[in-house]
Order: structure tokens, then sequence, then C-alpha cells
């Protein structure tokens, strides 16, 4: 059985992101695998550890700087890497497109992807595929477990978990609770150098909607402080709310 | 001491070492000693043969002289042995009565073989005298080193064997019958003597075998010839099992101390390097044999004395690390096991070294277990074991062996991090953080210099990718420093101190990157290697030449570890600089604090570095009234924290407190107003550990430049 694995090339959690002529300055952002996605390849690789899954294959669309997320989910145990040479500025619906294409090609019993990307975190793109394959889907799961061509999976439900039956092939997406990703050895990393990985075109594919404009959040005002003893400071406190951030109190 | 027999010899008035008087065939002795001498070297040979079995590289060829310097201090001067008051005194004396009484034996070998002359008169006489003080010493150290170990029972001796008690009572037995056969010759030689000279003479040579000669005065003269005769075969017989035991026996720590002794670490404290590790094949150690000679070796120097064991926080905590038992003598033991397959193999050619395993006749002397099959990572030291390490130092700075047991740890955690990938999930969290942003905490690299505005202090700073002005020292402040809350203030404080003191330093701030102490020391040393190179890229990009490090994990890895990777600058630690401020008068205390101190030497300045004066002359300059607690200086206790554990979890196990919480107890003996630490490490876990004691009314922990800093009228 071949499970196929979508990982996303994002920016790292912790980047500081910055705007320069209204895009996102990429110059001394570290790129990271999409967290949800890292969880999706240790839950393949898993399969395969368990002998349920014979093949993990990862796709990425991207340019070629997502290379290094295919290298690294290979380094953690995947035995196969497709490059989907996309401009990073197609939507989810364009992206979908690409990997579903290539999807079908391989024509894997399974699809894992991770729920939602950490940057632009839309949620769409497993779900479009599972749309454009006209496969069964199951999203945010924190459990899988595969028995006589079906695959069972909890996901998270509002206040509860909710479990799904679906049959194969199916799309499914994960939550990060599902597992704790492997560190890649240097024994991974140095066998990754020696695992396959095509480069495909995307197929084109136009975007379907426009950016307008991206904003960062606006900077924190620095607090204030008011180093007194407690009788003094909530006076001064209460002071300071009335008069200076001007508060209009509601009854 | 051998004064002898004058009568018997035929007479004469010179005073001589005589052998063999009253002992027909004596010189057969030097025929028989060849065979106690054969099975010694056959023995040796078994055990050398163990240490070539060693794949890894080992050089220690290195600057002879030293090694020759050094082998001599500790072997003869027993320089690390007498750092355990009683035993190790105890020892000094048997060494030396062994050695003295080896010269005298060795003389008459020489005699016999090589027709020296015999010594004679007054010379005599000395040469007598100091063996018989010596043999009587070595005699009192064997009882002593016996009462040690059989009543006064130190939890360290907690493995006797049996084989300790046979050989204890080997020498003893040697020493004794050795004065009980001078005991004998000097009570004939009073019976016969014709003059009182004679008489005075043996009462100088040999002032206790003397004493030894009272209980036979009364005994006829023909049953003290018999007795004296039949002891004297006795005594050559067991010394000679003695010499024959050595390589299979405890009693081969004589050999490997001394050649331990010679072929120790000599450089600085620092983990080896891996080189061309793009090109490795294998990461760190899985087999025994992966170690390199002087490993191997290190596991026939252990004498189990137990100065590891009782100086280990792991141990001391009840963890499963024992440096003495867990590490280095399962090791051995392992090794033993496992040694008559790998020289079948070695003999039979590499190839076929599976199926030699699977055949081998000694596969079936071995009971259930192939030695082959079994995992020195998992099942023989065990990865509990492996992770249960401080680095701290205590094993190291207390064998007095110079056994290299941190060495040892991380190549097991190499192993298992870089090729077995299996590693605790938070080690793999501050590896992740490292690799991504270059500081285990996982704060945006971005924000490194953010600290500088967050306290105030950019104007004071030369940030010098921004500022770009010349500067002397180079201020690596270090992971902590930039993304710790707590201890951006101590930064902060170095930072006045530096500006008040008039010190030109710049800082590197988001183009300097963790230092990678903990990647190394847990096991990742291709991380580490990452990390390096882009210190080294930033610091020869701005010609830094001279460096003052925050953390004493940045110091020991700048200063020890980075010239391994061509790193070559002038490193200090801030409290080296700071003393010499204070003494250049540069710095002035005009706030003498007065309060009551205790002081928390971190290990990596401690024991890695001897750095346990400066940091004191600080706090003496602040106006404190340090109170030194027992286990300070080299006998530090970790704070928990060092070889990368700060960012793995301790559980405490039951029956004991958790190491950090071990070590504030120490601290708050004296009742404290402060607990002073030069370690970001080190005032997290103590910081928490005062807070786990309910001390923090009465205790705050602070580190020694904000100690400086508050004695100063800004
Ligand atoms: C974290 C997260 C981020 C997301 N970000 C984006 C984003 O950036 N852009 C985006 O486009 N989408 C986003 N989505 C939406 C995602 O694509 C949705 O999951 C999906 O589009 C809708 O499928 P559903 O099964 O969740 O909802 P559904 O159950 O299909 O319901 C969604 C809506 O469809 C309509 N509907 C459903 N059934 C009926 C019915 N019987 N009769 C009439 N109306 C009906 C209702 O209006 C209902 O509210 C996000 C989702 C998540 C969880
Ligand atoms: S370095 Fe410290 S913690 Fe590690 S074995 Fe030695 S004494 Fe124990
Ligand atoms: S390793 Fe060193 S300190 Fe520990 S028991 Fe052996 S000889 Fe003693």
């Amino acid at each position: 059985m071949k499970v196929l694995v979508c990982v996303k090339q994002t920016f790292d959690t912790e980047a500081k992101i910055e705007l320069k002529d209204g895009k996102i300055a990429e110059a001394g952002i570290n790129l990271i695998i999409n967290p949800y996605d890292e969880v999706a390849v240790e839950g393949a690789i898993q399969l395969k550890e368990k002998n349920v899954v014979n093949e993990v294959v990862v796709i990425s669309a991207g340019a070629d700087k997502a290379m290094d997320a295919i290298r690294t989910a290979l380094a953690m145990g995947a035995d196969r890497g497709i490059l989907i040479k996309q401009d990073t500025a197609a939507d989810e619906y364009a992206r979908a497109v690409a990997l579903a294409a290539v999807i079908k090609e391989e024509n894997p019993e399974l699809v894992l992807a991770g729920h939602v990307a950490a940057d632009d975190g839309s949620s769409q793109v497993p779900t479009r595929i599972a749309e454009i394959l006209g496969y069964p889907h199951i999203n945010v799961i924190t459990s899988l477990e595969i028995a006589d061509g079906k695959v069972t999976c909890s996901s998270e439900a509002d206040g509860g978990t909710q479990v799904t039956e679906v049959s194969l092939p199916a799309v499914i997406s994960s939550q990060v609770s599902w597992n704790e990703p492997r560190y890649p050895s240097m024994k991974g990393i140095m066998q990754a150098k020696k695992k396959p990985v095509s480069t495909v075109d995307a197929v084109a594919a136009d975007n379907k909607i426009k950016i307008v404009e991206y904003a960062l959040p606006a900077a924190k005002q620095a607090g204030i402080k008011i180093e007194e003893d407690p009788d003094v400071a909530a006076a001064k406190l209460a002071d300071w709310i009335m008069n200076t951030a001007k508060a209009e109190i509601k009854k | 001491m051998y004064f002898g027999f004058t009568e018997l010899q035929g007479g004469y008035d010179v005073p001589m070492r005589i052998v063999g008087a009253n002992v027909p065939y004596e010189w057969l002795i030097y025929i028989i000693m060849f065979i106690p001498i054969t099975i010694f070297l056959y023995g040796a040979w078994q055990r050398i043969k163990l240490w070539l079995l060693a794949k890894g590289e080992q050089h220690r060829n290195d600057n002879l002289g030293q090694r020759f310097l050094s082998w001599f201090t500790f072997t003869f001067a027993q320089a690390r042995v007498i750092r355990k008051p009683f035993a190790g005194f105890m020892h000094f004396l048997l060494f030396w009565g062994f050695v003295v009484l080896a010269i005298a034996a060795g003389v008459d070998a020489a005699h016999f073989w090589l027709g020296w002359p015999h010594i004679e008169g007054a010379s005599y006489i000395w040469f007598s005298w100091v063996v018989d003080w010596l043999g009587f010493l070595g005699l009192i150290g064997i009882i002593a080193l016996a009462i040690v170990r059989y009543i006064q029972k130190p939890d360290r001796l907690n493995d006797t064997k049996v084989s300790d008690g046979w050989v204890i009572l080997l020498v003893f037995t040697i020493l004794l019958t050795g004065f009980v056969i001078e005991g004998l010759r000097i009570s004939a030689q009073i019976t016969m003597s014709s003059t009182m000279q004679q008489i005075a003479y043996e009462r100088s040579a040999s002032p206790f075998g003397w004493l030894f000669a009272y209980p036979f005065l009364n005994v006829s003269l023909d049953s003290v010839l018999i007795w004296h005769r039949i002891l004297w075969w006795f005594h050559m017989a067991i010394a000679f099992l003695l010499i024959a035991l050595v390589p299979f026996t405890k009693l081969w720590h004589i050999v490997t101390g001394m050649l331990n002794y010679f072929f120790r670490d000599l450089g600085p404290s620092a983990v080896p390097m891996v080189y061309n590790i793009e090109e490795a094949e294998t990461f760190g150690v899985e087999n025994i044999e992966d170690f390199g000679w002087k490993d191997l070796l290190d596991l026939d120097a252990c004498i189990r004395c137990g100065r590891c064991q009782e100086n280990c926080p792991a141990y001391n905590t009840g963890k499963a690390l024992n440096p003495k038992i867990t590490i280095i003598q399962n090791m051995k033991k392992h090794l033993e096991a496992k040694a008559p397959y790998l020289l079948e193999a070695k003999a039979a050619g590499e190839h076929e070294a599976a199926e030699v395993a699977m055949t081998s006749e000694a596969a079936e002397a071995v009971e259930e277990v192939n030695p082959m099959e079994q995992s020195l990572i998992y099942d023989i030291v065990t990865t509990e074991v492996i992770w249960d390490c401080t680095n701290c130092r205590a094993c190291m700075e207390h064998c007095p062996m110079f056994i290299e047991h941190i060495p040892k740890i991380v190549e097991m955690r190499r192993n298992l991090v870089m090729w077995q990938g299996d590693m605790p999930s938070e080690a793999q969290m501050a590896f992740t953080n490292m690799e991504r942003n270059y500081n285990p905490w996982g704060v945006g690299f971005a924000n490194r210099a953010d600290w500088l505005n967050e306290r105030g202090i950019r104007e004071l700073v030369n940030l010098v990718p921004e500022d770009g002005k010349e500067f002397e020292y180079l201020l690596y402040a270090g992971c902590a420093v930039s993304f710790d809350d707590r201890y951006k203030k101590v930064g902060e404080a170095l930072v006045r101190l530096l500006d008040k003191a008039g010190v030109s330093f710049g800082y590197l701030g988001t183009e300097e990157y963790c230092c990678g102490d903990s990647a190394r020391r847990l096991g990742n040393e291709y991380l580490y290697q990452t990390l390096v190179q882009s210190n080294l890229d930033s610091f020869n990009n701005y010609g830094v030449k001279k460096i003052i490090v925050v953390c004493p994990h940045g110091y020991n890895a700048l200063k020890n570890e980075y010239p391994q990777m061509g790193g070559n600058f002038e490193v200090y630690h801030y409290t080296e600089i700071l003393a010499k401020l204070v003494a250049e008068g540069k710095l002035k205390a005009d706030k003498a604090l007065g309060a009551k101190i205790t002081y928390h030497d971190s290990c990596f300045l401690g024991r890695h570095n001897k750095i346990y004066d400066q940091p004191r002359q600080v706090l003496k300059a602040a106006g404190t009234n340090l109170v030194e607690i027992e286990k300070g200086k080299n006998f530090g206790f970790c704070c928990g924290a060092g070889g990368g554990r700060m960012w793995l979890e301790e559980h405490a196990v039951e029956g004991y407190k958790r190491i950090n919480d071990t070590r504030t107890d120490q601290l708050l003996v004296p009742e404290p107003e402060m607990i002073v630490t030069n370690c970001p490490f080190c005032l997290t876990m103590i910081s928490d550990g005062v807070k786990g004691a309910e001390a923090e009314e009465k205790t705050k922990v602070f580190d020694v430049a904000e100690v400086l800093w508050k004695s100063m009228s800004n």
C-alpha cells in the first residue's frame, strides 16, 4: 500500500515578519516543514514501521527551495519525493489542482496532509484535493487506523471527539496532537541524500483569488508600571484609566 | 633488615646484605622467578589484546615530556590518590612500602644475575633502615585499607568482591611474613653473635624486624633456623604468586594506573572532535569496540574506588547512573564477555565475523546471552544512564586514575542522536530550536538583540553590525542573556559594569549564535559544528580577537572546544574580567553589602576550567560576607543543568530530591541572604530550588555581576 504525504514549506513559526513594498520580506527568514505536515509525515512513517504500508511518498508544490522540506521528510524516513515546481504566488485552488494532478498519476491508497498551513492558515488544500479527486476526506485527525480497506480516524469536534470511518482511497488531514514527529538522525539525513526525488512542472491553473494587501498587526503599546504601595497605586491606576486612557465606563 | 647470619656465612665484621643465609638452594628463586614473570607477561598480553580491539582512533603520543612528568608525579607522589585524605595516604604508604621492597628484591636479583656488589657498611645500615621502615608503613597501609573496606565501609565501596579480600590478605601476608622471617633471623643472629656490636648493628638496621625477634628469643636455635627456612620459601612463593596474579586481579591497576598517568588527556576540558563529519559513515559509539584504545584501557584502570560515584550528582539523587558501576564496570564486563568472539572474528577476518560469532566454541561457554547480540547502549549501559549525566566532571576530577567518563557518555549520546535517532523529546525540541532560531529556547533569532532595549542599555553598547565602531573585546552575551528574562538583568549589570570601567567592547546581536554546548553535550555534534561555524564566520568577519563570555558553558566551548574548529581567540569569563577591573581599581564598590552569602561554583567554570578564585575576589570586593559551604570548589555539587540536561525534565526518584533541590539545600545551610552563581543555568535551577524550599523570603539568588553592581552607587 502506498501513502502520499503533502508537505508545504512554510516560514519558521518564530520568524519575524516584515513587509517590504507591500509584500512579505523573505530575506533572513528560515523555512521549515509546516509543523502539521511533519505530523502527517510521522504518521505515514509509523504506518510503514507497522508494515501497514510499504511506500511513503512526499510531494510538495513550490519553489526549488521546497526541496529542503522534501529532504527533511526523506531524512525522517519517507522513501521518495516529488517536487512540483509552482510559482509561490499560487493560491489554494491552484495548489490543490497541481497536487491533485500528481496524486492522480501516483494513485496512492491514502493521501495524508496537515490540516492547516502555519503561514496563510487557510485550511483549504486537503479539502479541495479530496473534492477534485472525488475521495472521502477526514479533517483534523488525532488518530488513524487502517483495516480491511477502510480508515478509521478520531478527530476533534466541537467539545468532543468524532470517530469517522471512510473507505480507501481517502484524503486525511492531521492535527498536531496526532503524534510527535521524530528528529531526523544523521543516518536518516545521509540516507535521504540517496533517495530519489523527481521534479515535475505544475499543471496550469489560474488563481481564483487576489491578495489585495498585507498589513502587520499594530505594534503593542508599552504598558505603564505603577510602583507604589497598593492604596496609592490603586488611586493612581484609577486616575490613569479615567484621565489618560479616557476609558468609557458602561453601566 | 637483611643483615645476616655472619657465623653461618663464615663470619665477617662489616654489616652487609646477605641473601639466602640459612636457605640452601636459595639461588633457585632467581631461576624460578621467571615462572611468575612469564605468567605476568602472558596475562598482560591478554589484557593488551582487549585494548587493541578498539576501532576508534585516539592519539596520545604527543607531548612526551609532559606525559613523562605526569606519569612520574601521579605515580610516585600519588598526587591524585592522596586527595582522599585517609585512604589516599594509606595507599601512599602501601605504595611506597612496595616500591622500596621491590627495589630491595631487585638489588638481590641484580646481584645474582648481573653481579652487582653487595651494599656494605654504613650505607647498608641506612638502606636496611629505610627498607624496614617502609615495609612497616606498608603493613600499616594495608591494614588501614582493610579497615576502611571492611569496618568503615563507606558507600563508595559498595561493590566489594571476595577477590578484594583475597588480594588484601595476600599483600598483608607477604608483608607480615617478611617481618616474621626477619624476626626469626635476628633472633638467631642474637643467639649466635660474638660481639655486642653486631647486635647493635641489627638494631639500627632493622628497627621493626628487631621487634619481631622478641617472641623467638626463647625458642631453640634449631627450631628458629628451620622455621626461618620454611617461612622464607613460603614468603617467596606468595610473593611470586602476587606477581603472577597482577594481570588477573585488581592488582593490574598498578600497570594500568601508570599507563593512564602517561596517556591521560593533557588538554583542556573538551569533548573530542568529530572531524569531517560530512563524510562520516557512522556516528558515536554503538559497540564497545567502537571506542578508542585509551577508552578501553580506562576500563582496565578502574580500581572501583568509588570516588566518582561518591561525587556524582546523578548517583547521589538515586538515578540509574553510577559512573563506577553502570558505566565503567558494566562496560568492562561487557568487553570481557564479548572479547573472545571479537578476537576470534579478528583472527578469522572481518567478513566472517558474524558467522564466527554463531559457531564459536566460546558461545557454548557463555550462558543464555550471547554478548555479540547485546547492545552496548540499550542492554549494557542503557539509555537511561546515558541521559542521566550532567557532564559535571566530578567523576573525572576525583578519579585517581584519570578515567575519562564524559567523552564516553557523549560518544554514546552521539550514536543515539545521530545514528539511532533516539532521544528524549525535550532534547529534540531543544535541537529544533537551536537549528531554526540559534537558541535552545526557540525564540525568533531576529529578536536576539532586543534585550538591550528592554533593559534600557542600548546606548551603552556598541552593537557592531549597526554601530560599526571599533572594539577591543567582543561581548559574547549568549542565549540566556538574549532570551531568558531573568538573565537579561545579569546581562544588563555586566554591560553597566563594563561601561563604567571604560572597557571597549562590541556586541554582535543577531549575528551572534548559540555556542552549541548543549547540542554537543546532548550528542548532536552535527548541529554543534553548524553553530560553531556560524559563530566563527561572524567572529572572523568582525576581526574579533578577545572575547568576554557570560555563560560558563559558552566560555568552555569558545575557549576549549572552538580551537578544534580553528577558533583562535583570547577567551575570558566575565568574572575574570571583573576581578581584573576590581584589582586595577577601575571598579570600586562603595556600598559594601555586608550580606551573608553562599557561592555556588558552577561545574563549567569550576571543575572544567578551574576558575574558583576570581568570582570570590569580586564577591569580596563587593563587601559580602561569603560563607564557604561544605561542597565548594572542586567538590561543588552540580545544579543539574549541565550536559544539556537544562532542557530535559528531571524526575525525582522516590526517597531522593532532585539535583537542583539537593544542591540548594547545601547552599542554604548557613542561612544566607543571597546565593550567588555565575551561570544562567545554575541561576534558574537554584532559583527553582529556593522556591521549592520555600526560602524565597529569606534568600535571594543573584549572579556575581549583579552583586558587584549592587555594591556600587551609580
Ligand atoms: C482553521 C480553518 C481555516 C480556514 N480558512 C479558510 C480560508 O482561509 N478560506 C476559505 O475559503 N475557507 C477557510 N476555511 C473553511 C474551510 O475551507 C471549510 O472547512 C470548508 O470550506 C467548508 O467545509 P465544512 O465541512 O467545514 O463546513 P460545512 O459543514 O460544509 O458548512 C459550511 C457552510 O456551508 C453552508 N451549508 C452547509 N450545509 C448546508 C445546507 N444543508 N444548506 C444550506 N447551507 C449549507 C452553510 O452556510 C454552512 O455554514 C477554514 C476552515 C478552518 C477549520
Ligand atoms: S559527569 Fe557528573 S553526572 Fe556525569 S557521570 Fe560524572 S559525576 Fe556523574
Ligand atoms: S572510575 Fe575512577 S573514581 Fe570511579 S571507581 Fe573507577 S577508579 Fe575510582
